[in-house]
């Protein structure tokens, strides 16, 4: 039963990733766009992604204190920097995407202050997901039960994550969902020549995934934190093959006329580099000197996983209509507005 | 910083993280001295980024709790008539609702990170426990995400009578976020549903702590209060402007979209505080006893009105007593013996001033607005044109901020009423709160970034009202209201 919160616990992750990546993707790529109707265009295309957004990062919250409690209240204890951080930046980007999209008439300084610190806070944090899932791959001092006596702030909140490593998975985040979302809105801009713009991004943000991603796996194995012999493993494998196709179908997918090729290779990619993630940490949630966290040692009591998972099916059955039906009224109005 | 930890109290405190309980703490580290003692600053940081954290979100959820509820009356007033006026009203109410709607989500996601940053030794007990009503506050809320979006996008694209439907359904799922937040909190005041063995819970049972005794009597006067505050100050901004003669229609359709629901919420408001207080007498006698100021144990106790309690001398200076109320309103016998601080061990009171006067400030603006509401009521029945005039208008310019301002002092009494205790009788606060050290860092950081944010959402707001009441003329049409006009988003 364990293994199952877990899986929700990764579906709720990774659909954090995808849908959250390419909208904090979006303050990024907009930044790089040169023409005001692209800006306008892209703004448009995310409004949806942006209301059910947060969804999944408080899924992704709940589960792990109801499901995980011991790893809830440990990870936030020893992450507390960068999560804070991290948050900090949502809450900007949340509130200034808002305010920016239904403040009918603002001043124009303020205008520019929203876009400004909606785009920088689309980059800050990511940048911080990324410090939190190397945080994630260190091995902490002290104990699954505790940090050490004795020890330094900065040894014990700082120093796990605030390195270079961090830095390139910092990094690697935000170039992973810079690509999320060119590869998304690539989908949605018609013009070739626009097109052709777009696609330029999305190798650019491609590259820097796929050279950030191979510095990455090369500091995290020098430094022990990632485990090459691990690459081996027959899922693992597979991840790693699913990842290749998805970037050859991602040239095919050019060509094509639905955006849904492109951005299916694409989503398969990053979920397999999600699965290469999680295939190479499981069963450990969080590692310490003395020890690791694994996903049993930190899980909640059976009837507490149960009733958890009693409540999300119920949630999904209750959500999931609702949800196709609004993408169906959103696209017919957004086809309206089009004619 | 980083030396200060190693040789300060607060280092001792990092020692400490994952045995929050004194009880192992004893055991684990009988090697340190004295028992640590939590570090009084840190803690009172923690507890004042909490409570500002809520206190803010409450304002945005209570709101965005009670507004599609109006959008939904005036909507359907439109659909029946096709009076351009309501037409306009839905228009304005159901963009605030996307901008608080989103605000509230904004800073619930906030305090959902707060909870573990800042109480993980709590969030370790009680995640197991309580968090059934949190997963489904969060499917409540998926639905009223989704509900908004079809009725913000759905103006042409869905049947008249589906479209009203979706915007009833993004009340009534907000309505139903707020009240399962409460049986967490309610949780927090009556513990149950699981068995406590001294440094942990075993035998869990989520949906007994779900339904425990405190939910019902909370939820029930936490909604009526989300409806009252939103009022009154709804109310008061539409009277403000007829004051000031502007778009004169628009607001007096308005006042009678938000009145009738506000003033019958609170008059019900004082049965629903009395039937709080009655449970309180039962379950909580240490916090009825630090709301009254009551020091010490008697029988035929009299109720405190005003009052300036001394704690250190357990007397109270200034205050009028009524003879045996207070036994009356929380026992219903004027003779009951109702418990005083003095029952209960000095480390266990909570603080009595703030509790005492919160808890006047709120019984206070309740008394007035239910005043106010019964007034209105008598208008409506005998003298309609007492409404309109000015003098009323003025009244309800006065409200505007009473019924926010009751309900943080309702949270107030709640909250530190509690105290010591974070689980009442289990956990202390301040066994349950972080180790990490310069929490007035992210407090300056996050009251900063809060009042940036209020302040623009609020300014945003009002100018979605003000474009609204500028826009061309639009024409009523009975026939098909939804087919010619609305909105896009
Ligand atoms: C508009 C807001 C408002 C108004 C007019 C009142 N209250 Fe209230 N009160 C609240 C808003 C509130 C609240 C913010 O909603 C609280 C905090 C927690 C809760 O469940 O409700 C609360 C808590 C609260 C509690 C503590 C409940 C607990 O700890 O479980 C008591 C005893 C009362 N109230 C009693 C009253 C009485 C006797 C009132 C007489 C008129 C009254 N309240 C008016
Ligand atoms: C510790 C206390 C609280 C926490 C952790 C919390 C958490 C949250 C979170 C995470 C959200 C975002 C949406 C979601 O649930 O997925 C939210 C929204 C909401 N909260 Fe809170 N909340 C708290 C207290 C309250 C209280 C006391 C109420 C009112 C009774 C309330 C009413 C709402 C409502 C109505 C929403 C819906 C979003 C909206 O319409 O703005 N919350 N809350
Ligand atoms: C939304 C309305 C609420 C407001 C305005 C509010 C207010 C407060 C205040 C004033 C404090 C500080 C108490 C003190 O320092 O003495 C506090 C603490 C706290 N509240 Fe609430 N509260 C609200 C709802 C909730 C809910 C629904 C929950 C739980 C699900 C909750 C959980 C906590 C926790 C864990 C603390 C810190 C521990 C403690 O001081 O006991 N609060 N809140």
């Amino acid at each position: 039963m364990t293994e199952l919160v877990a899986l929700f616990l990764i579906i709720a992750f990774s659909a954090y990733t995808l849908f959250g990546g390419a909208d904090f993707g979006g303050g990024l790529l907009e930044a790089t766009l040169p023409s005001p109707r692209l800006r306008a265009r892209l703004q448009a295309t995310l409004a949806p992604v942006w209301e059910a957004n947060h969804v999944w990062l408080i899924a992704v919250i709940v589960i792990l204190f109801v499901g995980f409690p011991k790893f809830y209240a440990e990870s936030m204890t020893r992450l507390f920097v960068p999560v804070s951080c991290a948050l900090l930046a949502i809450l900007v980007r949340g509130t200034f995407f808002t305010l920016r999209k239904y403040d009918p008439a603002p001043p124009p300084l303020m205008a520019r202050l929203y876009s400004a610190l909606f785009r920088l806070s689309s980059a800050v944090a990511p940048l911080f997901f990324g410090f939190i899932v190397a945080g994630l791959l260190s091995v902490h001092p002290g104990s699954p039960a505790g940090v050490p006596r004795g020890a330094s702030f900065g040894a014990v909140f700082l120093a796990p994550w605030l390195n270079g490593f961090g830095l390139l998975v910092g990094l690697f985040v935000t170039c992973l969902f810079g690509y999320l979302a060119a590869v998304f809105f690539y989908g949605e801009v018609r013009a070739p020549d626009e097109r052709a713009l777009i696609w330029r991004r999305i190798l650019a943000f491609f590259g820097g995934t796929f050279f950030l991603g191979g510095a990455v796996l090369a500091t995290g194995a020098i430094t022990g934190r990632v485990s090459l012999a691990q690459g081996w493993h027959p899922l693992q494998l597979v991840c790693q093959a699913i990842a290749g196709a998805g970037i050859i179908a991602m040239w095919r997918g050019r060509r094509s006329d639905s955006p849904w090729v492109l951005r299916l290779a694409v989503g398969a990619q990053v979920l397999a580099i999600l699965g290469g993630w999680f295939l190479a940490q499981a069963p450990i949630m969080l590692r310490t000197t003395s020890g690791n966290l694994t996903i049993y040692d930190a899980a909640a009591p059976p009837v507490t996983q149960l009733s958890l998972l009693i409540g999300l099916v119920v949630v999904l059955a209750l959500v999931i209509p609702a949800l196709v039906w609004l993408y169906r009224v959103f696209a017919a109005a957004q086809t309206d507005e089009h004619d | 910083m980083v030396t200060d930890c190693v040789n300060s109290r607060r280092s001792v405190d990092i020692l400490r993280t994952g045995h929050h309980l004194l009880g192992c703490m004893r055991q684990q580290h009988s090697l340190v001295p004295p028992p640590c003692e939590p570090p009084m600053d840190e803690l009172s940081l923690a507890r004042s980024q909490m409570a500002f954290s809520l206190g803010f979100h409450i304002v945005f959820a209570s709101i965005s709790m009670v507004l599609p509820f109006y959008m939904a009356l005036a909507h359907r007033q439109y659909q029946k008539t096709g009076s351009v006026v309501h037409l306009r009203l839905t228009r304005a109410w159901s963009r605030g609702a996307a901008v608080l709607f989103a605000t509230g989500a904004v800073s619930g996601t906030a305090l959902s990170f707060q909870l573990g940053l800042l109480w993980p030794g709590f969030m370790k007990h009680a995640g197991p426990i309580i968090g059934m009503p949190f997963s489904l506050e969060g499917a409540a809320f998926f639905l009223e995400a989704i509900f908004l979006g079809l009725f913000l996008y759905g103006w042409k694209r869905l049947s008249p009578r589906l479209h009203w439907w979706t915007g009833l359904m993004v009340g009534l799922c907000g309505f139903a976020s707020g009240v399962l937040v409460i049986a967490a909190n309610g949780w927090m005041n009556a513990p149950t549903g699981f068995t406590w063995t001294g440094s942990e819970a075993t035998g869990i049972n989520p949906w007994r702590a779900m339904f425990n005794v405190a939910w019902p009597v909370q939820a029930l006067h936490m909604q009526l209060a989300a409806v009252q505050a939103t009022g009154f100050a709804a109310a008061g901004l539409h009277a403000w402007a007829l004051l000031r003669r502007k778009n004169g229609e628009f607001h007096s359709a308005a006042l009678k979209v938000i009145l009738p629901i506000t003033m019958v919420a609170s008059l019900l408001q004082p049965f629903a505080g009395d039937l709080s207080a009655k449970a309180i007498a039962h379950r909580q006698p240490e916090k009825l006893a630090a709301m009254e100021a009551h020091f010490h144990t008697e029988k035929g106790a009299g109720l405190l009105l005003g009052g300036l309690p001394d704690e250190a001398s357990e007397t109270v200076s200034y205050g009028v007593k009524l003879p045996g109320a207070l036994s009356f309103l929380a026992f219903g016998d004027p003779s009951a013996e109702v418990k005083g601080l003095d029952a209960f061990p000095k480390d266990e009171r909570p603080p009595v001033v703030i509790t005492h006067f919160a808890f006047q400030l709120m019984v206070g603006v309740g008394s007035l607005l239910a005043g106010v509401a019964a007034f209105w009521a008598f208008a409506r029945w005998k003298r309609r044109e007492w409404l309109e005039n000015p003098r009323f208008l003025k009244l309800l310019v006065f409200c505007t901020p009473l019924g926010f301002l009751a309900l943080e002092a309702g949270w107030t009494v709640t909250e530190v009423g509690r105290q010591p205790w974070v689980i009442y009788r289990i956990l202390r606060t301040a066994d349950s709160v972080t180790p990490v050290p310069g929490l007035a860092i992210t407090f300056a950081i996050l009251a900063l970034v809060y009042v940036v944010l209020g302040t623009l959402s609020f300014s945003v707001l009002f100018r979605l009202f003000q474009l609204e009441l500028q826009e061309p003329e639009l024409e009523g049409n009975p026939a098909r209201p939804e087919g010619e006009k609305g909105v896009q988003s």
